[in-house]
C-alpha cells in the first residue's frame, strides 16, 4: 500500500508553491508527528499567507501541541481571510471552552451555528454542551469536559467495542482476571472509546480515564523541555497494574492497562495499535 | 588533636554513577520528589539538570497520584519514550531517580538498572 505522507512530500518537493502541504500537514497531524506537521504548517502559513486553509492547518497542529493561544491566533487569522470558515470558530470556541473562557467559547459556537444555517447538529450540541458548563461553572458544579473539538468525534456504532479484538484475547476486560483494558480518553478527559471494568465487573472506565487521561499532557510538557520531540509511548508500572499510553492527537491519548504480569512490550505495542486505530477512527467521515 | 573537617560525601552519587555507567544514558539525577531539587546528579554537557529534576519529580508524582486514584496502587517506575531520547523514572521514600537516555539505548537494562538502584533510595 502506498505511504500518502511520503507521495504528498515527494509532491510538494516537486512543487513548494502548491497546496500539497495542506493534506501533507493534516496527515502528519493525524499520525501524531507534530513536530513534523508543524514545520509543513509554518511553511505553508510562509509560502501562502493569504490562505485561510493554511492558518487553519496551523491553528489544528498548535492545538494539538497545546499551544491554545498560538493555535487561537491562527485560527482569528483564517476567519480574518474566510468569514465562512465554520471550522476555524469551532476552533476558537474549543481553545476558549479549554481556558474556561465559556462565554467566548458560546459566542464562536453560535457564529459556527449561523454559518451552517443552523442544521449541523454537532455544533449544536457543542453549544448547548457549552451552555450546560457555564451554568454548572455559574453553580459551583463541576462537569465532565464536554465539547466536540474541531475536527469532531465522529459516532461509532459501539466504541466501547473498538479495541475489543486487539484486547479480548480472554474475552475480559477486567485486570484482575487477567484481561487488559484499552480506553481512549480525549482532550476533555473524557472517554470516548474502548472499556474497563474491576474485578467485581463493574465499569470503571469514566474512573481510570479521568485519572490517568492527561497524564499525556505531563508527558508532552516533559518533552518538549527536555528537547526530547513529541512523546511517543509512556508507560507506568504500578503495583496492580502496568498501563502504557500512547497519543492520539489533540491532547487525547490512548491507555491500555493490564495485569502486571503481562509483558511490558505487549501492553506498549497494544498502546500504539490501539492509539492508531483511534486516530483513524476519529479522523473517519461520518 | 581535633578530627579535621572533611567534606560529607553524597551518599546517593554512587547511585546516580552506576546509571550513568550504562550506554546511551546521557544523565542520572537524585532529586528531592518534594521539590524538585536535585540531591545528586551526574549529567552529560548539555543535559539540563535542574530541568530534568523538576520534570522527573513532576511526572513520576503525577503519575503515582494517578495510578491510586485509578485503583491501581502506587507507582513504582515510570518509562517516557520521546522522539529523540527515553527519560526513565523511578521512586521511594521521597525520592525520585530519574535518567535520560538516547533513542538507542537498551531501555529494558536500564529499566532493571533503575528498579535496582531504587532500593537504596529509602
Amino acid at each position: 500500500m502506498s505511504d500518502p505522507v511520503r507521495e504528498l512530500s515527494a509532491t510538494l518537493a516537486r512543487d513548494p508553491e502548491s497546496e500539497a502541504f495542506l493534506p501533507l500537514g493534516e496527515a502528519l497531524r493525524r499520525r501524531g508527528d507534530l513536530d513534523a506537521a508543524h514545520g509543513i504548517a509554518m511553511r505553508g502559513v510562509e509560502r501562502h499567507p493569504f490562505s485561510a486553509a493554511a492558518h487553519d492547518l496551523l491553528g489544528r497542529v498548535a492545538s494539538d501541541r497545546g499551544e491554545l493561544d498560538v493555535a487561537y491566533d491562527a485560527w482569528d487569522a483564517a476567519v480574518s481571510l474566510d468569514p465562512t470558515l465554520a471550522a476555524a470558530r469551532k476552533g476558537q470556541a474549543f481553545v476558549r471552552f479549554r481556558q474556561g473562557r465559556l462565554a467566548e467559547a458560546e459566542a464562536h459556537l453560535r457564529e459556527a451555528v449561523a454559518l451552517a444555517g443552523g442544521s449541523d447538529p454537532e455544533t449544536d450540541s457543542a453549544l448547548a454542551r457549552v451552555r450546560e458548563a457555564a451554568l454548572a461553572d455559574v453553580m459551583g458544579v463541576v462537569l465532565a469536559p464536554v465539547v466536540t473539538p474541531p475536527d469532531g468525534v465522529v459516532p461509532h456504532a459501539d466504541p466501547a467495542r473498538l479495541f475489543a479484538d486487539l484486547t479480548d484475547m480472554d474475552g475480559d476486560a477486567a485486570l484482575g482476571a487477567g484481561g487488559v483494558a484499552a480506553l481512549f480518553v480525549d482532550e476533555w478527559g473524557t472517554v470516548r472509546a474502548g472499556a474497563c471494568t474491576d474485578d467485581a465487573g463493574r465499569d470503571v472506565a469514566s474512573e481510570v480515564g479521568r485519572a490517568l487521561g492527561d497524564i499525556g499532557g505531563e508527558a508532552s510538557g516533559a518533552m518538549r523541555h527536555l528537547a526530547l520531540g513529541s512523546w511517543r509511548t509512556l508507560h507506568v508500572e504500578a503495583e496492580r497494574s502496568v498501563v502504557a499510553m500512547a497519543p492520539v492527537d489533540a491532547g487525547g491519548v490512548v491507555l491500555v492497562a493490564a495485569a502486571p504480569a503481562t509483558p511490558l512490550g505487549r501492553v506498549r505495542r497494544l498502546a500504539v495499535r490501539a492509539a492508531m486505530r483511534a486516530r483513524d477512527w476519529r479522523g473517519s467521515p461520518a | 588533636m581535633t578530627a579535621a573537617a572533611r567534606p560529607t560525601r553524597n551518599p546517593y552519587q554512587h547511585v546516580v554513577a552506576d546509571i550513568m555507567r550504562l550506554r546511551g544514558v546521557q544523565g542520572a539525577i537524585v532529586v528531592d520528589a518534594g521539590d524538585g531539587i536535585p540531591i545528586a546528579s551526574t549529567l552529560d554537557v548539555g543535559v539540563d539538570g535542574e530541568a530534568v529534576a523538576a520534570l522527573a519529580a513532576s511526572l513520576f508524582q503525577r503519575a503515582a497520584a494517578a495510578t491510586v486514584a485509578a485503583g491501581y496502587g502506587t507507582s513504582a517506575y515510570v518509562q517516557l519514550e520521546g522522539e529523540r531520547g527515553w527519560l526513565c523514572v523511578t521512586g521511594q521514600g521521597g525520592l525520585v531517580l530519574a535518567a535520560v537516555a538516547e533513542p538507542r539505548t537498551n531501555v529494558a537494562l536500564l529499566r532493571l538498572a533503575l528498579l535496582r538502584a531504587r532500593e537504596h533510595l529509602a
